[in-house]
């Protein structure tokens, strides 16, 4: 029997979508968030397509630049709004109202955010199984239970899957591509968030990661119908 | 299919304009729960405290060109409450009144704690609560650790626990408090609590969604509970435990499905209303939507008629309800992609619709416990038998 031969390239750990991937689940979203922002450059803000941003308030407060696709331009605090968000320590600004940026220009943003997004999910599987493995149902741990097992190995095979689209797009990303990860990063999210009962849905807890990453897809997703060089 | 009578359609049309009043209001008090003081003229909070109230409690119920309703039935009140989700459920879930523990308080009530305890909400809009899920253990009745302890000599039972996820808690004048008895199944019961009693606290918990219900946790501190404030003392002790009062929730859960159908009601249309959700493609994706909504409405009608033949006969309830978490969740989401980048933060409403659409799932036990609802009947009725052995 022959068996071939396999080369497994090595990802290269400095990308952005990889290093926010980990700081995303290390730290969760505010740090791979702060992160993100800094990759531009200190004291600017990452601004979507759509003119606006996600911030934390320190950089809410400090920013002094825009970083909108691969153009850097001051701020121009007179022409800015602060939108309404759920999430305590997260800043929704509309910064511009110009049309949308080109999308060859986000090129590098978009595998960034999918990959920060990615984290968050693998973050919420592990706060999800330490949140099951605190509780019991008739004197049985949780996690005994084989319809859990089975529910909570299905999602780290779709965890596995989508690190592996990732993985294969070497940070060049499209946007379709990029917009079927999303919706896939969105409803695994989701099941998680059903794996911790209602606690899945206070403001303070680990509905805030799945708030702030659907936010995160919304906000710095790409126009339909707008293709990156592949 | 299920179509609404002339007279049930009466009641469908007055829903839609108490609905058309609170809409303009679902931001405000999306922002700031305590917003809702300021709507007490609105007829949803003026009034929908005084209706699922029994006839003989309710000297004033609401009559449209004639017709007189209570809103007792799960079907009058699922074809009103889905036109006043579709105007907000933040608000409507925010509402003086008992939907959840007047029905309770019907069952096992006797005469005079119904007439006290209806005459409460009549007397002026009165928020209630009803507080059963617990920390760590969730809406799992048998293993409710709240106990309702009777101490050496003449005083009355002390209560003592704690509660999560109450709604209107920290608002409400009174409510029912689940809590165990004794042991097994006969050893649970409900009883009455008053906010202003020694010993009972309430602090809200921010949620993601429906943030006007101000969910809150209950902490119960040796709270006083006179013998005429323990509900079902009446009854047989079979029908005072567990077993008495979980057959009441079939009637409530066609309820929290319909609030998921208004919600993704509330989502197509608004779709609808924006230019951008114009083209053909969409135009398809709307069409499809709409037929999703439909056939969940229909199954939540097809489960309110059965509830309101058979109180026991819940299986279709928690059919609905799980069917209502998906689609609410489903319809959110989709319209937040067919309406792009940033939508979510340039339509703060659709937002808004996509935040309370999760709270469908934890309302009234979870997607998981529904699904074992369904596989118990589903057995029961005999799947898997021979066609002779089958009952349904």
């Amino acid at each position: 029997m022959t068996t071939g031969w396999v080369v497994t390239r090595g990802v290269d750990a400095t990308q952005p979508w990889h290093l926010l991937q980990g700081l995303a689940r290390e730290q969760g979203w505010q740090g791979a968030l702060t992160r993100l922002h800094a990759l531009a450059g200190s004291d600017v803000m990452v601004v979507g397509p759509g003119g606006q941003a996600l911030v934390c308030p320190e950089l809410a407060r400090t920013a002094v630049g825009l970083h909108v696709g691969g153009t850097r331009l001051p701020r121009d605090r007179a022409r800015e709004r602060v939108l309404p968000v759920p999430v305590a320590g997260l800043v929704a600004l509309r910064v511009r109202s110009e049309p949308p940026t080109a999308a060859a220009e986000w090129h590098p943003w978009t595998a960034a955010i999918a990959g920060l997004r990615l984290g968050l999910t693998y973050r919420l599987l592990d706060q999800a199984v330490a949140h099951l493995g605190r509780r019991s149902s008739g004197g049985v741990p949780l996690l005994h239970h084989q319809a859990l097992q089975v529910s909570i190995a299905d999602l780290a095979v779709e965890h596995l899957e989508l690190g592996c689209v990732l993985d294969t797009a070497q940070g060049r990303l499209g946007a379709t591509a990029a917009a079927d990860l999303h919706r896939r990063i969105t409803w695994v999210d989701r099941k998680l968030l059903h794996l911790f009962g209602a606690y899945g849905y206070e403001a303070d807890g680990p509905a805030a990661t799945g708030h702030v990453s659907e936010l995160l897809a919304d906000t710095y997703g790409l126009p339909r119908g707008e293709e990156v060089p592949a | 299919m299920i179509e609404l009578d002339r007279r049930l359609r009466l009641l469908q049309a007055e829903a839609r304009d108490w609905a058309d009043e609170i809409r303009p209001y679902a931001l405000a008090v999306d922002r700031d729960p305590d917003a809702i003081s300021s709507l007490t003229r609105l007829a949803v909070l003026s009034r929908l405290g005084g209706l699922q109230i029994p006839a003989e409690y309710n000297p004033r119920p609401l009559v449209v060109s004639g017709e007189r309703f209570y809103l007792t039935s799960a079907l009058e009140r699922i074809v009103f409450l889905e036109e006043v989700a579709v105007g907000d459920l933040g608000i409507l879930l925010a509402s003086p009144g008992a939907p959840m523990s007047g029905v309770v308080v019907d069952a096992m009530g006797s005469p005079e704690q119904k007439e006290w305890f209806f005459g409460r909400l009549l007397d002026r809009p009165t928020w209630t609560f009803f507080a059963l899920t617990e920390p760590e253990r969730g809406s799992d009745a048998s293993h409710l650790q709240t106990r309702l302890e009777r101490p050496a000599g003449d005083g009355p039972a002390l209560l003592h626990g704690h509660k999560r996820y109450v709604g209107n808690a920290a608002r409400a004048d009174l409510g029912v408090v689940f809590a165990r008895t004794g042991r097994g199944p006969l050893g649970l019961g409900a009883v009455l609590v008053e906010r202003d009693a020694p010993g009972y606290a309430a602090e809200p918990i921010p949620t993601l969604g429906v943030r006007g219900a101000q969910l809150a946790a209950i902490r119960l501190t040796g709270v006083a509970v006179s013998d005429e404030r323990v509900l079902g003392r009446h009854l047989p002790a079979t029908r005072r435990g567990a077993l008495g009062w979980l057959r009441t929730f079939n009637l409530l859960r066609p309820v929290v499905a319909i609030m998921g159908v208004g919600v993704a009601r509330a989502t197509y249309e608004y779709l609808l209303r924006q230019r951008q959700a114009s083209g053909g493609a969409v135009r398809d994706r709307l069409a499809v939507m709409a037929r999703d909504i439909e056939a969940v409405r229909q199954l939540t009608l097809r489960s309110a008629v059965a509830v309101d033949h058979n109180a026991d006969d819940g299986h279709l309830a928690s059919a609905a309800k799980v069917s209502a978490a998906r689609l609410a969740e489903r319809v959110t989401v989709e319209a937040l992609e067919m309406l792009g980048p940033g939508a979510r933060l340039d339509h703060p409403l659709l937002d808004k619709l996509a935040r309370d659409a999760r709270a469908v799932e934890y309302m009234e036990g979870t997607s998981t416990i529904q699904r074992l609802g369904v596989f118990k009947e589903l057995i029961r009725r005999g799947a898997g038998a021979e066609p002779s052995q089958r009952s349904g």
